[in-house]
Parts: structure tokens; C-alpha cells; sequence
């Protein structure tokens, strides 16, 4: 191996490091996969916990008894929320934030005549990973009223 | 200044010089290292001397005539040159000798290829030392003729120069460190960590080496760079250099700027005691400080007895008539009219009444009891206003010499450097504003809270000294003496205008006055020793260094004001039915009748405003002259206003900071590993150096009662005149207060004990490296002048700041040399690892609270700020194609743990800025440079004189954001990324230098390039962006030429492309300017005479 080719190694090992994210409850040195590649698919809330009920305005995303959902993140940048037992649910689309800390679900609408509002959701990513997900809700908009209750969030990957 | 005569002293024995002298090092044309006890001789004779510690040798007294002369070390084949001495001639000869076991023909190429100059020897240093340097040797500075190390330095790779200020690797100056001949020596501008580096003139220093990678037995507290400034000790010939320079700058020169009141002794860069702090309130505490007295009705009557003729008799008969016994009782009275009646006075309120008791002695009593006041009110110079200069030119005068001389038969060698100039740099373009961001929803531009026109001017002076003294008690003893001085000072002025829509829609003023006076004096002293018996290497440094700075006088003075629009009712003008206009009687009778329907109420008082609505009500009043037509002519007034509830009233600051350094550091070396095939040597060493501060601050400010400065025309001169700051009770007068808080006067000390051992091994002809472990302990505390007796734990906890730490560190140096072994051409793998620190400065932990000039926001410290820990990793690549030549790659890795950063106080009400810790930062980096010369390409001597050196950096940096202030910014903007760069470092450097070179005919040209990207120099509240400084490219340009053997002539070009200096936010894709400007570009023309 030439000197120049340790070099350029070295260099993209680096830089591709320190473009990863390290929201990792295992504290994974490493992922081979990107943050976007992790997410795609399919997912089944484990857990939907308030964790602060110091709130402002009420979640429009949330119901009261803090429903389970399965969550469908597609490729496209598309999102769907399946409310299990409600039959209700949400589309919008998902970006990550510059360094994919945050997870933005916006232009979110319910499939119910009677929720006319858009939402943006603010996540804040504490894992990623092939099957764990787990996120804080710090943040939900919707159009006029900004929420900030907090809710916890986990989710397992559907097979 | 008596080091002068001492140095011309020094200098005169060299004029009787009558034989020739032959001088020279002996080093190891492998290694570079000098060769201790290797031998110069003259063959057919016996006359030979001996390399002392540094590999020097110095052979005198040899008469005219042609010799050959031998440089022979045991193990290393000799080197014989040819040399032809006439009197009074020093010829320098250098040896650069080669192991025996070096094959012939490789021995043959390298003394065909070596130029014997000082180069090889640093170039050698550079390729087998083990950690990553760069340098720039005094060869090479004397070739492209640089006057100062500020110019030099821009020619090493990787370090480019803003101002006379050196950055590395885009790291700010927190994370570099400049030594002095390897002491420590603080900067004396408190801002700066490093010192400025034209300090030190081109042929008083040796050699100008910059450290990239840690090393054991150097300190700790640095990360991108150690740079370290070596002076000449034994000028291998007698060199004397004077130089003069005049420089323009486009946005100053021949301009009227503003500036401020001189003293007579500015021009030497110190105040000559006219800004000094009046003698009346000088050393005067809160207890101390006169309070406003109110003269009551029997103390006026009082003053009417002492002061006002009136005579006891009378007064007496007055307080029997009025029934009282004695004066005593004037407190019963409760018909003040009756006593003032029968002795004559009215009491009538008022300063106009000649008769009244107010008039008689409630003024003057009153004037007589605040007088202590108003002397301290009149004590202040009135310098509050700017005045107006012709910016002369810059100008500066440097004169250096050196030379060895015989002092007890052993060798003396000696520099002395001197320098004065004086310079001026004004802007007129500039823009301050601040800005606010709410909730990123409702909002897609900040909100702008003030936005100024800034114009600036500073007037710097400066004069510097450097004398050293190297005494060689024999070939392995040798002691050196060293004093440097400085001293600047610096007049500002700075005048700001613009809106404050947070504070309403006024115009705000802004007039701030600072001079400052810095002086730094450096004593050293320093051994070096080496036992030939033991093989062991000694070396030894004290340093003293103590740094005052004096700020007196600074002065604030924020004023409003705003146009009105007014109606001059009394200029109306009114026309009859016919459209005629009536006579001044009649308009007179009109405007009667106009106030009886405002006192009627039927008209309002602004009746002026509306002409139709006053013309309908007077045709319905019927008035007796019939108005058809009315006119009321407009003017525009301006009202001034000084409103402390939006700003700091009027205050004058006196500071004074006295920082000292004292530096104590011991080396010892010896080679190990002998009866192995290894080669090594074992380095131990301790050190201390201890800081002490002591920092003061006077605040006074001045407040008026009434609204005087409206009165005067928003002239500051006339609103501060004597007669204003009569403190007189009922009237309007400016009075002075106390406004001293003792959290700005402190007292400080830093020890840090340092121990280290390494070594240096080279375990094969490829595999080389240095490991070393590093100890060192910090003790820091800082606490403030305020007497704490009734405060609480928590309260005193705020007062005081500490640092203990306990650092080991390790660091690990490998060179492993790649493809063929040839001194020459050759291609390093470098690797490197060590931890180093970043302490707090003094300034940084200091609890102080107080105005900053530069920000014009308050500035605060922060005694809880931790000390910030730097794992580092470099990976190079370097390949040495030819002499002069190099090119490298690296990467590398820092790992930043607390780092520290300037930010906006979270919970403070208005702005204010302090320094807090992050968790940690990583920085990541690709470094590449080049420094090629253009021979290879073609036979042309144009581009056999051209060199293009350059590198580029690229460098990817994340801090991560303390959780709560994370939480604050994303209830804003909850998109904030965890992260943000780390503070001052810049995603990418790019240095290109392009340089001409053409010795035989003593011309010389140099273009250099540099620019850096955008880095944080700020970091903000909530949604709004940090402020960022962005990127400012310059290109500088010099050329200069040699007139004869002495004579040089030369010019510089400074900041060519001169961009706007910006300080911005950036929102939503829009920069918003936080401060810009721009600096002009400079043009300096010089003269120097040199041997």
C-alpha cells in the first residue's frame, strides 16, 4: 500500500466518522449505514410516554391515552402514522437536520375531515439504530400554537 | 536607554580588528545535529579549534594568504575546503560531515548538491527531527530581505499572518504559543495569547521554527502551534542594519479623522500624566464620596448673617417680632414670610428674583455646601468631544547590530535591535448593529435592535529594544544575557450614529475615547553547558517578564436625539376673504382671539395643524377680521436627549493592569542506548512559571439633573462646561458619582510546574521517534477586591476563581523514512500523538463586570471556566524532493475536551459577553503543502530565482452545545444541530506564496495570498446565528532591490484586494453585519543601509 494511498484512507475514514451521528444507545463507534438508510421503513411504537405535562398547548399529534402507531418512513421522504385502534392517521414527509440530530416530520395531515392543520413535528433522535428507535417529541406546530410537551417515544422495527 | 551605549561600547572593539577570522558549524550532514567537540584545522599548521556545544568554531588571527582548511569529527569522513583570508575579513565555512560508512558515491552527491549555508542545517533539522516543524532559517530571511519575523513567518508552511498576529493550521491564537529563545513571554495586548512578531527584527533572530506536533520538554498549553523565536547569540560576522519606512493607507492617510485630546508625550507611547485620574477623587471610596446637600430655610437665614451683610441686631429683632428666641428655633416657624419680610427679602423661588432668599442665599449657600462636589465635577478634563486630525503617515525607523568579539580571550558575542514607528488606521465606512431572531415559524429575517454608522481611528506609537549578551566560558560553557522592552501606546477614537428602534424611534449617539499604554520589559538569562566526560547536554533558562498596561481615561458619552417637526404659530400668517394678507397689528388681534378659543376650549392648542378644521371654527366663531386663508410655516428642530435608563450614563474609566511572568526551566540530556545497535538519547527536565496580576478599575460617571444637554445644542464640550457642573439643588446642574465596582479590581497567580522525560531514539536507518511523558501542575486563583464580609457562601463563590490540575501527558513522535535513504531526497511517514492543554487566561476567569471597548457591550468573566484538554493525532506524509523543496500531506485529529468560548450571558438582561466550557469539540483536518522551485523545469534564470510555495487546509470542526443552552435555542429553532465548529477555527486556509529570488542582482519580489473561511466569533442567544467572521482574503505584494553592496531599497503593497471585514449573521441566506469595515490597503516604502 502506498504512503499516499494510507493517506487518502485516513482522510476519508475521518471525515466519513465524523459525518456520522453518533445517537447510539450501544455507543457504536461506527455505522455502515446512513442515518436516512436506517430509518427507512416500517415501525412499531413500543412506548409513548408524556414526559413533561408542563405544557403549553395541547399535541394535535397525540392522542389523550397516548395511542400506539406504527410508522412508515419511505425513501422519498415520505412519512405515514397509523393510530392502531383509531383508524387514524397521518402523512407528511421527514427531513433530518444538518447533523441528523433532529428529525422534522412536516406537512402532516390527518385523514380525519375534522383536523384541517398541518403539523410540523420536532424529534429529537436519542437512537437509531437497525431495530431501536427512540426519540424525544420536544416540539409540534401546528400552523398557529407551538406545543413543546414532551413525549418519548420507542419504536421497534417491523419485520 | 542605557543599553545603548553599552551595545556602541560593544561594538567599537570589533574596528580594530586586524586578522583574519575563519567561522563556522560542524553538523552531521545526516542528522543535523551539531557535532560537539568535532575539529576545524588549517593544515600545514597549527592552528585548528574545537566545535563547541552548538557545533560552532571560530579560528583567529590568521594572517592573508590562501589555506586549506579540514572539518574532521571521529567516525565521519573529513570535509577539506579552500579559503583565501585578507585582513580584517571573517570567512564563514561550514561542515556538513558524513558517517564513514556512508558509501562514497551517495557522499560524492550530497557535497555536490549541499550548499553550505545555515539552510542545510535546518533543512536536515526539519527532515530528522522528530516531531512535525517548520521553519524559516536566517539565510533565508537575510535572501528575501524581511525587515521583521511578521514578514518572515509568512514564508513557512501552514502559517499565515493577519496584522503582525500568526495563525496556524486556522487555530486562533488560544491555541498557539510563541516563546522567546524558548521562555515563555506574554503578548503585551491582553486580547492576544502570542506576542506580535515584528517585534523582532530580521538579523537580530536566527531562526523562526514553528511546531506542529507535541513534544515532552516543551510546555503543554498549546495545539496548533509552538512557534519559537531564537535570537542570534554569536553572529557568525558583524552585521549592522538601519532602516526607515514611510506608509500610506488609502483610508487614512491625508484624511481628517476623528481622534482624541493628545498628550505631549504620546508620540514615546505613554500618557504624560494629563489623563491622569484627578488628584481630588484618586484613592476617594463610596464612604468617602460627597453626597448632595440640600440647604435648609435656617441654614440659608444662617448665610444671610455670615454672607449676606445682614447683621445680628437685625436678625434678632426679626425672630422677636416673628416669635422665636434664637435662630435656633427658625425650625417653629411657621410663617416663613414673616422673617423674610422684615429683613427685607421676598420668597419668591427662582434665580432671576435679585430680592429673594433664594436669590440671596439659597444659591450661593447651596453652591458653598455641594462645592466639594462640584470640584470633583470640575476636576475631569472636558474632552468628551472628538476632534479632527490630518492623518499623517506612517513612518518607522529600525536599527540593529551584532557581532562576536574576544572578552577575556573567550568568545563575546552581542545583538542589539531598536525600533520606533508610529502609525495611524482609521475607517469611516463602518456598520454596527445588533439584531434579534424570534421562533423560526413566525419569522424569516431578525429583527434589527440598533444599526450604526461606526468611524474609528487609532493612533499607535511604538518603540522596542533587544540587547543580547552570549559569553562562551570555554568549547562547553556558555552563558547568554538577554533584556527586551516594549512600549506602545494606542489613541482611539470611535464615534457611532444610527437608529435603536428597540428603544424607540430616536437617533442614537455613541462617543467613546481610550488610550492605552502598554510596556513590557524581558529579562533573561540562560546556560548552556555539556560534560564531555558524561556525554551530558545542560540547559538552563530564567526569565522575567513584567507587563503594565494603563488605560486612563476611557470615556463613554451615549446621546439621542430627534427632528420634530415645529409649528411657528407666532410666524402665522393669515389672509382676509380677498386672499390679502393681514398686517402684523391685525395678526397680533387674530391670535388673541385664537387663545381665548383655546382657553375656551372651542380650539385645540394644535389649532396650527389643522388649517381647514381652525378656518371652519373661526368662520363659526365669527371673529372680527374674517380669515380666508391661513398659513403656518414649519421648521424641523432637533432635541437632544441623554436617557441612562436605554444606556450607560456618561462614564470615564481609569484602568491599570499589571501582569508578571516569571520562568524558570531546566534541560538535561544524554544518548543511550551505546552498546546497542540503537541510537538514542534520553532528555529529563523541570520547569516553573508563575503569573501574578493585579488589575484596577475607577468608574465615574456623571449625571445631570435637568436636561441640559438640549440646552447647549448637543455640543458635549458646552454641556460639560465648568459652569454646568455647579451642583446647585433646584437648578440643572451635571453631577459626579462614585461608580467604582470592585469586582473589576482583582488579584491573580498561576503557578505551573512542569517535569518531563523522553527519548529520542532512531531504532534503525528508517524507523526513528521520540516518546516522552509530560507532568505538570497548575494552582490558579483569581479573586476580586470586594470586601466580602457580609456576603453569602454563594456570593463569595462569585468573587473568586480557581484552577488545580494535575495533567500527565503523554506523546508519541515515529518518523519511519520510506523508499531510498538519501539526505537529499527523501520522503518521511510521519505519526504522532500527544495530549496538550488550554488554560484560561487570566482576563477569561477574572469575576470582573465591566464595559468593553472593542464590543461596546459589557464584557464579564467567568471564574467557573475550566481549562480545556487537546488530544492530538497527525499522520504526514513529507517528501523532500530537493534542497528548499518539500511536499506533505497530513491528517489530523484533535479532540477537544471543555473547550472554551466566548458567548452571550444567558440570563443577562442586556447583551452582555463572557467565556463558558462546551463538553468537548472534534476537529478534523486535511492539510496539504508544497514548496516548489521552478529550475527543474527549465534552465531559464527567471524561473531558477521562482519559488511557489502554498498549502491548503481543509478542516471539518464540531463543538457540541451544552444541553441547556441546546434547549433554549431549539424552543426557537428546534432544527439547531447538537453541534456547531468549534470556536475560531475556520473550515479551510489556503496560503499561496510566490516569491522571486535573484541574489546575484539583489532583487526580490514576493506575492502572497492568504485566506481563511468563515469561523465563529461569537456564539448568541436562542434562534439568533452565531456571529461569524467571514472570510477576508489578502493579498500582499513586495519588491525590493539592493542599491550597491548596502543600500536596499524596497516597497509592500498590504491588503490589495482590501475586502470589507465582516462580523455577520447569517439567517435564512442573508448576512446580517454585526460590525464591518474595511481597512484600507497600505503601501510602505523603505530604505535601509545594511552590511
Amino acid at each position: 500500500m502506498t504512503p499516499f494511498r494510507i493517506l487518502t484512507i485516513a482522510a476519508a475514514l475521518g471525515l466519513t466518522i465524523s459525518g456520522c451521528k453518533k445517537y447510539d444507545e450501544n455507543e457504536r463507534f461506527l455505522h455502515l449505514r446512513t442515518p436516512e438508510a436506517r430509518l427507512t421503513g416500517s415501525w412499531s411504537s413500543t412506548q409513548i410516554m408524556a414526559t413533561d405535562t408542563a405544557l403549553t398547548t395541547a399535541s394535535d399529534f397525540f392522542s389523550p391515552d397516548e395511542q400506539m402507531m406504527t410508522a412508515t418512513f419511505d425513501r422519498n421522504g415520505s412519512v405515514t402514522f397509523d393510530q392502531d385502534t383509531q383508524l387514524k392517521s397521518f402523512e407528511g414527509t421527514w427531513t433530518f437536520n444538518d447533523d441528523k440530530s433532529v428529525l422534522h416530520i412536516g406537512e402532516l395531515s390527518s385523514n380525519m375531515t375534522e383536523d384541517s392543520v398541518m403539523l410540523d413535528l420536532y424529534w429529537d433522535i436519542v437512537a437509531l439504530e437497525s431495530d431501536n428507535f427512540k426519540v424525544i417529541h420536544f416540539r409540534e406546530f401546528n400552523g398557529v400554537d407551538i406545543s413543546s410537551q414532551q413525549f418519548e417515544l420507542r419504536f421497534s422495527k417491523q419485520d | 536607554m542605557r543599553i545603548l551605549p553599552l551595545a556602541l561600547a560593544l561594538w567599537i572593539p570589533l574596528l580594530s580588528a586586524a586578522q583574519g577570522t575563519v567561522r563556522g558549524k560542524i553538523t552531521d550532514g545526516q542528522t543535523g545535529e551539531s557535532l560537539i567537540g568535532a575539529n576545524a584545522f588549517i593544515e600545514g599548521t597549527t592552528k585548528g579549534a574545537m566545535a563547541d556545544l552548538d557545533g560552532d568554531f571560530n579560528l583567529t588571527d590568521l594572517a592573508p594568504g590562501t589555506y586549506q582548511i579540514t572539518g574532521r569529527f571521529i567516525g565521519y569522513t573529513p570535509v577539506k575546503e579552500s579559503i583565501t583570508i585578507t585582513d580584517n575579513e571573517v570567512i564563514i565555512v561550514n561542515f556538513n560531515l558524513l558517517p564513514e560508512t556512508f558509501v562514497i558515491e551517495q557522499a560524492a552527491e550530497v557535497v555536490a548538491k549541499v550548499d553550505r549555508t545555515r539552510d542545510v542545517y535546518m533543512e536536515n533539522i526539519k527532515k530528522k527531527s522528530a516531531s512535525s516543524i517548520d521553519y524559516i532559517s536566517s539565510q533565508q530571511i537575510k535572501r528575501t530581505g524581511d525587515s521583521n519575523a511578521a514578514s518572515a513567518m509568512k514564508r513557512i508552511s501552514g502559517v499565515s499572518t493577519v496584522g503582525n498576529f500568526v495563525f496556524v493550521r486556522g487555530l486562533s491564537d488560544r491555541y498557539l504559543k510563541t516563546t522567546l529563545n524558548g521562555a515563555e513571554i506574554p503578548s503585551i495586548d491582553p486580547r492576544r495569547n502570542t506576542i506580535e512578531m515584528d517585534l523582532f527584527p530580521t538579523n537580530l533572530v536566527d531562526n523562526l521554527v514553528v511546531v506542529k506536533t507535541q513534544t515532552a520538554n516543551l510546555p503543554s498549553d498549546w495545539a496548533g502551534a509552538y512557534i519559537s523565536v531564537e535570537t542570534k547569540d554569536f553572529p557568525e560576522d558583524f552585521s549592522f542594519n538601519y532602516s526607515s519606512s514611510l506608509g500610506w493607507n488609502t483610508n487614512t492617510t491625508g484624511r481628517d479623522v476623528i481622534s482624541s485630546e493628545r498628550s505631549s508625550t504620546d508620540w514615546l507611547g505613554f500618557d504624560d500624566g494629563s489623563r491622569a485620574l484627578p488628584s481630588l477623587v484618586d484613592g476617594r471610596t463610596a464612604d468617602e464620596w460627597p453626597t448632595l446637600a440640600n440647604v435648609s430655610f435656617g441654614e440659608q437665614i444662617q448665610y444671610l448673617i455670615d454672607q449676606d451683610g445682614v447683621s445680628n441686631e437685625d436678625m434678632n429683632e426679626c425672630l422677636l417680632g416673628c416669635g422665636l428666641g434664637s435662630l435656633n428655633d427658625i425650625s417653629n416657624l411657621t410663617d416663613r414670610n414673616c422673617i423674610l419680610d422684615c429683613l427685607g427679602y421676598t420668597d419668591i423661588w427662582g434665580p432671576s428674583f435679585s430680592d429673594s432668599l433664594y436669590f440671596n442665599a439659597g444659591i450661593p449657600a447651596s453652591i458653598a455646601a455641594n462645592q466639594d462636589l462640584t470640584d470633583i465635577g470640575q476636576s475631569f478634563g472636558n474632552t468628551w468631544e472628538h476632534v479632527t486630525r490630518r492623518a499623517a503617515m506612517d513612518m518607522k525607523h529600525s536599527l540593529s547590530f551584532g557581532n562576536q568579539t574576544s572578552l577575556f580571550g573567550r568568545q563575546l558575542g552581542y545583538i542589539f535591535g531598536a525600533q520606533y514607528g508610529r502609525n495611524t488606521r482609521a475607517y469611516q465606512d463602518g456598520v454596527y448593529a445588533r439584531w434579534a431572531a424570534g421562533s423560526i415559524e413566525g419569522t424569516d429575517s431578525l429583527d434589527m435592535q440598533n444599526y450604526y454608522t461606526d468611524e474609528r481611528t487609532n493612533e499607535t506609537n511604538r518603540w522596542n529594544a533587544l540587547l543580547n549578551l552570549s559569553y562562551k566560558l570555554n568549547e562547553f560553557n556558555k552563558v547568554s544575557l538577554m533584556g527586551m522592552t516594549i512600549t506602545s501606546g494606542t489613541n482611539s477614537a470611535r464615534f457611532q450614529e444610527g437608529l435603536n428602534p428597540r428603544d424607540g424611534d430616536e437617533i442614537q449617539q455613541q462617543r467613546t475615547h481610550r488610550y492605552q499604554t502598554r510596556n513590557l520589559n524581558t529579562y533573561q538569562a540562560r546556560g548552556e553547558h555539556y560534560l564531555p566526560a558524561h556525554e551530558i547536554s545542560l540547559n538552563w533558562t530564567v526569565s522575567r517578564s513584567e507587563g503594565q498596561m494603563q488605560t486612563p481615561d476611557l470615556r463613554t458619552f451615549f446621546n439621542n436625539y430627534v427632528d420634530n417637526e415645529v409649528v411657528r404659530t407666532d410666524q402665522a400668517v393669515f389672509y382676509d376673504e380677498d386672499g390679502t394678507a393681514y398686517d402684523g397689528e391685525t395678526t397680533e388681534a387674530i391670535l388673541g382671539e385664537i387663545d381665548d378659543l383655546v382657553s375656551d376650549g372651542i380650539l385645540s392648542g394644535d389649532w396650527a395643524t389643522d388649517i381647514d378644521g381652525t378656518l371652519a371654527t373661526l368662520e363659526d366663531e365669527g371673529i372680527e377680521f374674517p380669515v380666508g386663508s391661513l398659513s403656518v410655516p414649519t421648521e424641523t428642530e432637533r432635541f437632544y436627549t441623554i436617557q441612562p435608563s436605554r444606556y450607560p450614563a456618561p462614564s470615564r474609566y481609569w484602568r491599570s493592569l499589571d501582569e508578571d511572568k516569571t520562568d524558570v526551566k531546566f534541560h538535561a540530556s544524554k544518548p543511550i542506548f551505546g552498546s546497542t545497535s540503537w541510537e538514542g538519547k534520553l532528555s529529563a527536565g523541570i520547569s516553573y512559571v508563575r503569573t501574578t496580576r493585579t488589575q484596577s478599575e475607577d468608574k465615574f460617571t456623571l449625571a445631570e439633573q435637568g436636561n441640559q444637554f438640549n440646552a447647549v445644542g448637543g455640543d458635549p464640550t458646552a454641556y460639560f462646561n465648568d459652569s454646568n457642573l455647579v451642583v446647585i439643588p433646584g437648578q440643572n446642574y451635571i453631577y459626579s458619582t462614585l461608580a467604582t465596582d470592585l469586582n473589576n479590581t482583582d488579584e491573580g497567580s498561576l503557578g505551573v510546574f512542569g517535569a518531563y522525560a523522553m527519548v529520542d531514539t532512531k531504532v534503525n536507518e528508517r524507523l526513528s521517534g521520540n516518546i516522552g511523558i509530560r507532568f505538570e501542575k497548575a494552582e490558579m486563583q483569581i479573586q476580586t477586591g470586594l470586601d466580602t464580609t457580609d456576603l453569602t457562601p454563594v456570593q463569595i463563590a462569585n468573587t473568586r476563581g480557581f484552577l488545580s490540575e494535575d495533567d500527565i501527558m503523554p506523546s508519541v513522535n515515529m518518523t519511519y523514512v520510506l523508499g531510498n535513504i538519501d539526505p537529499i531526497t527523501i520522503t518521511n511517514l510521519r505519526f504522532a500523538y500527544s495530549r496538550t492543554l488550554a488554560r484560561p487566561v487570566f482576563r477569561e476567569k477574572a469575576p470582573f463586570r465591566s464595559f468593553d471597548f472593542e464590543t461596546l457591550q459589557v464584557l464579564k468573566g467567568n471564574p467557573d471556566l475550566q481549562q480545556t484538554r487537546i488530544d492530538n493525532v497527525d499522520l504526514r506524509l513529507e517528501h523532500f524532493p530537493n534542497l528548499g523543496e518539500v511536499l506533505s500531506a497530513s491528517v489530523f485529529y484533535k479532540r477537544f475536551t471543555d473547550p472554551i468560548e466566548q458567548n452571550t450571558v444567558l440570563e443577562a438582561v442586556n447583551t452582555e459577553l463572557t467565556w463558558s466550557n462546551l463538553p468537548y469539540a472534534n476537529v478534523w483536518g486535511l492539510e496539504l503543502e508544497g514548496r516548489k522551485n521552478f529550475s527543474n523545469f527549465t534552465d531559464a534564470r527567471f524561473f531558477r530565482d521562482l519559488t511557489l510555495s502554498g498549502n491548503i487546509s481543509f478542516i471539518r470542526s464540531a463543538s457540541r452545545i451544552r444541553q441547556e443552552e441546546l434547549e433554549t435555542i431549539r424552543a426557537q429553532n428546534p432544527l439547531q444541530s447538537e453541534t456547531r465548529p468549534l470556536f475560531g477555527q475556520a473550515p479551510y486556509i489556503l496560503n499561496g506564496v510566490l516569491s522571486y529570488n535573484n541574489d546575484s542582482a539583489g532583487f526580490n519580489a514576493t506575492l502572497a495570498y492568504n485566506v481563511q473561511g468563515p469561523k465563529v466569533f461569537l456564539v448568541t442567544l436562542g434562534s439568533l446565528p452565531n456571529v461569524t467572521q467571514q472570510p477576508t482574503p489578502i493579498l500582499d505584494f513586495s519588491i525590493g532591490k539592493l542599491l550597491g553592496d548596502h543600500l536596499r531599497i524596497g516597497f509592500k503593497a498590504r491588503n490589495l484586494i482590501n475586502p470589507r471585514d465582516r462580523k455577520t449573521h447569517l439567517y435564512n441566506g442573508q448576512l446580517y453585519d454585526w460590525n464591518s469595515f474595511t481597512r484600507g490597503r497600505t503601501y510602505t516604502l523603505s530604505l535601509s543601509y545594511r552590511i
